[in-house]
């Protein structure tokens, strides 16, 4: 064989093995993440399996050995003789790691050091030892002859030339499955034929021969060179498909016959213990723009119920007690649709969690910190799209978490901390929101060095004096990185605000809190659907303007507190004590001139993602109901504290205003100075 | 001798040493990746050929596994008698009773050896 396509195809092996090890680590962390259908165990057995057997043909062989005893285990998984529990499934990670260094070191000519092998393997076996490798049901065929080990020929000496004396006789199935008699003869090679007698006592008459029935037998009597092992190995492929008797011809009768032997039993295939997913639900494969249109179209449902009510009310329809219950029931059915429609999409972040146990293992891999990766609330549905969005984000924040949060085993423990790092991902709804929350307990953040980098960039003045809150949001602000150096994980400075930003893109809102030496928690807040929002309708100047209700935490009469002047363009509002900036929406919305103040004005209470909260003074709230999302062309980004838009029960478009905007409009007095305002 | 050979399997290393060997003993080769696949180019092969001399088949493959292809082939009336060599591991042996009742003619062992395997594909189809 020419050496240079064996080397291409060697590095094709290399290739392939590369991508089996990736699609192998997945499918491991799922199947132990409790992924235990079938096509997850088979893909997970394939991989080992064809490792396997191309290192066989390049005769590797401590890969080869490994390769085999895994690929025995997970044949009894995937079988159902051997149930594995989380124990054996960190074991199973293991050998893959094992397995990924066998090929590595393969593929380098070299060696791989130490007994971590031989144990991982010992154990591997131990595990299969333990377990019934025989299905129930499948009894062994003796075998008289070592006829199948084409490998290991394994053949009993034989004297030159002995006679030996040939029964073949092929039945109908050995032509059905393509085998041919002639080929299987020709093979046998006798030094010297004495005799080969063809029967033909079998064969009927013509109208009733069966043109593809076998009627034919072979007596070969001949003296043979070859040993009767030899003989009958190159009638292989056939047993069970003919009667072959091959007997020594000095004896009469010989107790080496090899009779066509019944094709073992198969095994039944035992019950699975790789279960397929919870109860046999029938599924439907939809295209996703079929249920966006599904939704939107809801969405309209619920704009034109609205209207309707609202147009009604205005005339004496309502004295009429049908149309009442008539209406009623409308809403009511709108409410149910909207609901069940809105869980079409919501899929649980299970299988996101899945995906960050690998990102977490290759984190530590990378900077050397073991870490527990945990999470909590992994039945917790949120709308795919979302979900999707989230995989960046969140991955970039457990790398940041490794590179910022964590501290080096040494100084863990030299803190008292377990060398152990521990990585929290929680998920739950709340108030009609996702609540994502990633907790790292490492070293919390450096304040004092982000307010330093702060001040370098010219994001706050020297003198300022922010809470720690406000330097804690610092780091979502472009450009930001305290990392000395770029490494490999994060710290190219582009992190916190690009997550910030995809958040933001899907409706939510992420903050930041940390305990220093104790760790740090990052909080995502997401809505249930991107398409229907609680929002609370309020008016200014004249126009009506929707707020998310979720960022609503308080309202109350302007009256209620006091309002004192800062400086020129400051407001504060005191009130039980607190002190909150002052916003008037419609001066903020570009009002020619700003509202007198009214006592009687309203004044809301409003959460901004960074937990800075101000006080809107509206001139009045409408009401209070779910809209429906629409979003803005992009011309018409005029003002930065309107994200969307929707249309209201008369009829209008409404302005959705974005409370961490407001945020923005409004910096503690002393940042005022410096940054750009609103 | 210049037969026309089909080889399933899932590995590409495989698959290259299998056209290495059959394409180095002058045979034409086409390949396939999985019993889906098989299928598909065996069909393809047959409404322009006919059917191919012989068929080296996988077992373990994901979509359409080998013993399910080989069902398959049989059932084709174009190649009911075409020769099928399955290639198994040991592992596999209680594999090959199956393979049988589905229709397979013969098996090779993984690792193959070059030339066994040509022998083995002239003896079911020269």
């Amino acid at each position: 064989m020419p050496d240079d396509p064996m080397q291409d195809i060697r590095a094709t092996y290399f290739l392939e093995c590369a991508e089996l090890m990736e699609e192998l680590i997945d499918e491991l962390d799922a199947f132990c993440a409790g992924q235990t259908d079938a096509e997850t165990i088979n893909t997970i057995f394939r991989a080992v399996h064809s490792i396997k057997g191309g290192a066989g043909a390049f005769g590797l062989n401590a890969l080869v050995g490994f390769a085999h005893g895994f690929e025995n285990v997970l044949d009894a998984v995937r079988s159902g003789t051997f149930c594995p529990d989380g124990a054996h499934c960190q074991m199973f990670l293991k050998a893959a790691d094992v397995l990924g260094d066998l090929i590595q070191a393969a593929q380098a000519g070299a060696e791989v050091e130490g007994d971590v092998v031989e144990e991982t393997l010992s154990a591997l076996n131990a595990l299969v030892g333990e377990t019934e490798l025989l299905a129930p049901g499948f009894t062994p065929q003796p075998l008289a002859l070592a006829l199948f080990d084409d490998v290991k020929a394994e053949t009993p000496t034989s004297e030159s030339s002995k006679p030996l004396y040939v029964q073949f006789t092929p039945s109908v199935a050995l032509y059905q499955s393509g085998n041919d008699p002639i080929p299987t003869l020709s093979q046998l090679h006798p030094d010297e034929v004495q005799t080969l007698v063809c029967e033909t006592g079998a064969v009927p008459l013509l109208e009733e021969l069966k043109v593809e029935d076998s009627y034919l037998a072979w007596n070969y009597k001949a003296a043979f060179a070859a040993s009767r092992a030899e003989i009958a190995h190159s009638f292989k492929f056939i047993e069970g498909l003919c009667e072959l008797t091959i007997t020594n011809a000095s004896e009469a009768l010989s107790d080496q016959a090899v009779k066509g032997i019944a094709p073992a039993a198969s095994p039944a295939p035992a019950a699975l213990c790789v279960k397929p997913r919870t109860a046999q639900t029938s599924t439907v494969r939809v295209d996703l723009d079929r249920i966006d249109r599904l939704v939107n179209l809801v969405g309209e449902l619920v704009i034109n119920q609205s209207m309707l009510a609202q147009n009604l009310a205005n005339t004496s329809a309502l004295q009429v007690p049908e149309i009442v219950s008539g209406m009623d029931d409308f809403m009511q059915l709108t409410r149910d649709i909207q609901d069940s429609v809105m869980t079409i999409r919501a899929q649980p972040v299970k299988s996101l969690f899945q995906r960050l146990n690998r990102t977490v293992r290759e984190a530590a891999a990378k900077t050397g910190k073991e870490v527990q990766f945990v999470t909590i609330g992994e039945a917790t549905e949120i709308d795919k799209t979302v979900l999707e969005q989230l995989s960046e984000p969140l991955t970039h924040m457990i790398r940041n978490a490794f590179d910022h949060g964590l501290e080096a085993p040494e100084l863990r423990a030299a803190a008292g901390k377990s060398e152990v790092g521990r990585i929290t991902l929680t998920a739950a709804h709340k108030s009609g929101r996702v609540l994502l929350e990633m907790h790292d307990d490492g070293a919390g953040l450096d304040r004092a060095r982000i307010k330093a980098k702060a001040v370098e960039r010219g994001l706050i003045a020297a003198n300022d004096l922010p809470s720690d809150p406000e330097i804690d949001a610092l780091l979502f602000q472009p450009g930001f990185s305290t990392a000395s150096e770029i490494t490999d994980l994060s710290g190219r400075g582009v992190g916190m605000d690009v997550v910030k930003r995809a958040i933001n893109a899907l409706g939510g809102r992420v903050t930041i809190t940390s305990v220093r030496g104790l760790g740090t928690t990052l909080s995502i807040s997401l809505p249930l659907t991107l398409a229907i929002m609680d929002g609370m309708i309020v008016k200014a100047v004249g126009q009506a303007y929707v707020l998310p209700l979720s960022a609503i935490s308080e309202t109350f009469r302007l009256s209620d507190g006091e309002i004192i002047p800062l400086d020129a363009v400051t407001d504060v509002f005191t009130h039980r004590g607190e002190v909150f900036p002052l916003l008037d929406l419609g001066a903020l919305l570009g009002a020619s001139a700003p509202s007198e103040g009214g006592s009687a004005d309203i004044a809301l209470l409003i959460d901004t993602d960074t937990d800075q909260r101000i006080v809107l003074r509206v001139d009045a709230i409408e009401d209070q109901r779910q809209v429906v999302i629409k979003g803005l062309p992009r011309a018409t980004e005029a003002s930065p504290y309107i994200s969307a838009a929707t249309i209201l029960g008369d009829g209008h478009v409404s302005f959705i205003i974005d409370p961490s905007a407001l945020a923005q409009a409004h910096k503690t007095p002393a940042a005022l100075k410096v940054g750009s305002a609103a | 001798m210049g037969l026309y050979v089909l080889a399933v399997d899932d590995s590409r290393t495989i698959r290259d040493m299998l056209r290495l060997v059959l394409e180095g003993a002058g045979h034409t080769t086409l390949v396939a990746e999985d019993g889906e696949d098989g299928l598909a180019v065996l069909g393809a092969h047959v409404s322009d050929h006919g059917a191919p001399d012989a068929v080296i088949t996988d077992i373990n493959m994901p979509k359409l596994n080998g013993i399910e292809f080989i069902k398959g082939v049989r059932a084709l009336p174009e190649t009911r008698l075409t020769p099928i060599l399955v290639l198994s591991t040991e592992s596999e042996d209680h594999l090959k009773s199956q393979a049988r009742e589905a229709g397979a003619t013969g098996w090779i062992v993984k690792p193959f050896d070059p030339e066994k395997l040509l022998r083995a594909v002239d003896m079911v189809a020269g």
